[in-house]
């Protein structure tokens, strides 16, 4: 099982941040609602928040 | 079960729950959807063995922030999605926007020949997140910084509590002076 999936680099935290940041830049161009799109820049941030934490191992 | 495959679920569950953020009509459910995603990056934390920030995570986001948020939207009545909707066309734009910044930024990732390609990340190594060094070096190094921390948050409770109750000594005064 250890070989099944193999080790986890930091460019599989690059790509699941790039993901999430880019889901909150349409969701704030996407959405109307006010708090929404708050919502959304929280998720960008917490997507970047990811990031640092991965590059400081 | 080891923490690849944990990561794999923890990244499905967040994506997953991310799309759910930005589609969904009701915004209490958009709400609701980004505590379960605020959850999945805490649990991602803890992989990366950074314990206190995903306990503070959990506190102050998952905890604070969106019961924040919730307690907006409750009082505002923004239940109902009742703003206009943006069209059709708007939506198109918004998603190819994102989606070519998203495509952009891949292939530029794929295609670079970058040092860090196959870095493994061993976080067992890492031992500055772990509560027990973090309160070590707090508590030695830094006490005068979290003396005057301390110091700082009290005046602000102090503070929110005088500011709370001031308007009402005011409204008593006028009406005894009556």
């Amino acid at each position: 099982m250890d070989e099944a999936f193999g080790q986890i680099t930091i460019n599989h935290y690059i790509y699941l941040s790039l993901v999430l940041f880019c889901l909150g830049i349409i969701g704030v161009l996407t959405r109307r609602n006010a708090i929404v799109i708050f919502m959304c820049i929280e998720l960008m941030l917490n997507a970047v928040n990811l990031l640092m934490v991965a590059f400081s191992n | 079960m080891n923490s690849a495959l944990l990561f794999y679920i923890l990244a499905f569950i967040s994506i997953v729950c991310a799309l759910l953020v930005i589609t969904s009509k009701n915004p209490i459910h958009s709400c609701l959807f980004l505590v379960l995603t605020m959850f999945s990056i805490s649990a991602n934390y803890f992989l990366l063995n950074a314990q206190f920030l995903g306990i503070v995570q959990l506190i102050v986001y998952a905890g604070a922030i969106m019961v924040l948020f919730l307690f907006t939207l409750m009082m505002l009545n923004l239940n109902v999605d009742s703003e206009p909707k943006s069209t059709l066309l708007k939506k198109i734009i918004g998603v190819f926007s994102g989606g070519t910044l998203l495509l952009v930024l891949t292939v530029f990732l794929v295609k670079s020949n970058n040092p860090t390609e196959n870095t493994l990340l061993i976080p067992s190594q890492n031992q500055t997140g772990l509560i027990k060094n973090l309160g070590n070096v707090l508590l030695t190094n830094y006490v005068f910084p979290f003396e005057v921390i301390s110091i700082l948050i009290i005046t602000a409770l102090v503070g929110t509590v005088v500011l709370a109750t001031k308007d009402k000594k005011e409204i008593v005064n006028v009406n005894i002076e009556d």
